[in-house]
């Protein structure tokens, strides 16, 4: 009886140290738009900003639900104003993991596109300097390239396997996204097409599923 | 004439004079005078007619289109013939809804290039990915067309284009990027 009784606790804390972050990780989702940027109009009359704090609260409490040790952070509260630069700002203070979220207007095939940062195909990453090296703003993103390219490499591979021939996913492309400039933390922007408003939750669902992948990269990576 | 009027003559005169100056000072009045100038406009510029091929991106794979053109032989000028003519491409192939126009065109002597386009190349409802092939056409096509550059700076009304999602604030490298369908 106290074999199987630490047989059930070995077996428990296996399960539990796979989602289990040693030291404490923060993964800050940042939804597209802002209180003086609308976005684009979708599903008719809704505002791109709106559904994507939606979309980035149902995934920000999946995630905290699944992961110990994980702490998801909004880059902006509702009715909040923050520039790029200002999200970035905020995100190298505090974030381990940058994730950006836009939504555009379906127009054929429901579609989920991923981009990590970069200004000059052939450009180098380069080596972690010390945190007091003043770093020009696009060059800021290069040490953490590799990694950024890791994770949504790991992310897309993981949204194939979930969505299989239901959605159109494409390759993490690197290209000079916007709201991923002068971010020092591994970042990558997701971008997925909505019809209908009501489609929020089970994008939640399918974007929370594939980024425990990318999770599951630095969880790893911090062992 | 008594010494009284000479000197109100006198007065009336150096007054007026006094405000003919204050007005042309002030450019209230202008005065229009014939004007020489040895300086004669060129009338022709020399150009090459070259067969030039425009890619786009459609429906998830390049296309390219091969198009006589007539290319000044002055750099700036001919990336601005190539620019307005691959504009003209994307509207006849429903991958812009409006007609844009190159107004101008520059190249430094460090290779940069600046295009200032008289309105935004993209609709609000594009997605981040129909953007950035439609950037990476017209960058493909520039560089077909021989013209080597650096980079390029897209601008509007000579300010940088302004998106939300793409970053126009530094040049675009003409080095196709990683991209995998």
């Amino acid at each position: 009886m106290p074999l199987i009784f630490l047989l059930l606790l070995l077996i428990v804390q296996t399960s539990l140290s796979s989602n289990t972050f040693k030291q404490p990780f923060t993964i800050m989702l940042d939804g597209a738009g802002d209180a003086h940027h609308a976005g684009r109009t979708l599903a008719g009359d809704y505002l791109e900003r709106g559904l994507t704090m939606q979309l980035a609260q149902g995934i920000k409490h999946k995630l905290e639900q699944t992961y110990d040790g994980l702490r998801v952070v909004l880059a902006r509260t509702p009715g909040e104003s923050a520039t790029h630069i200002q999200r970035a700002t905020f995100a190298n203070r505090i974030a381990d993991l940058y994730i950006s979220i836009s939504l555009y207007p379906q127009t054929t095939k429901p579609t989920i596109d991923c981009y990590y940062f970069c200004l000059e195909p052939r450009a180098l990453p380069i080596a972690p300097t010390n945190n007091l090296q003043l770093t020009p703003l696009t060059q800021v993103h290069l040490p953490t390239t590799p990694a950024s390219q890791a994770s949504a490499q790991a992310f897309y591979t993981e949204l194939k396997n979930i969505v299989t021939n239901t959605m159109i996913v494409h390759m993490p492309t690197g290209i000079p996204c916007a709201p991923l400039k002068g971010i020092a933390c591994p970042a990558f922007a997701l971008e997925a097409s909505i019809k209908h408003a009501h489609d929020i939750p089970m994008l939640v669902n399918i974007l929370s599923s594939a980024l425990t992948k990318s999770i599951d990269y630095h969880i790893r990576n911090q062992s | 004439m008594t010494l009284a009027q000479r000197w109100l003559t006198l007065i009336a005169a150096l007054a007026m004079s006094a405000g003919f100056v204050y007005f042309l000072v002030h450019t209230n009045i202008l005065i229009i005078a014939p004007y020489h100038s040895s300086y004669t406009p060129a009338l022709v510029t020399a150009a090459t007619k070259k067969n030039s091929t425009l890619f786009f991106y459609k429906q998830d794979a390049w296309h390219q289109e091969v198009v006589p053109l007539l290319l000044p032989d002055q750099q700036a000028d001919a990336l601005s013939c190539i620019a307005n003519r691959w504009l003209v491409l994307a509207t006849e192939e429903e991958l812009m809804n409006k007609k844009v126009r190159v107004e101008h065109a520059f190249i430094t002597q460090y290779g940069s290039g600046y295009l200032s386009c008289d309105q935004c190349l993209f609709e609000s409802a594009q997605s981040t990915r129909e953007k950035f092939f439609l950037i990476q056409g017209l960058i493909r096509s520039i560089k077909a067309a021989g013209i080597s550059l650096k980079g390029i700076y897209f601008l509007v009304q000579n300010k940088p284009m302004a998106d939300y999602h793409l970053d126009f604030s530094v040049p675009w490298s003409c080095e196709p990027y990683n991209v995998n369908n």
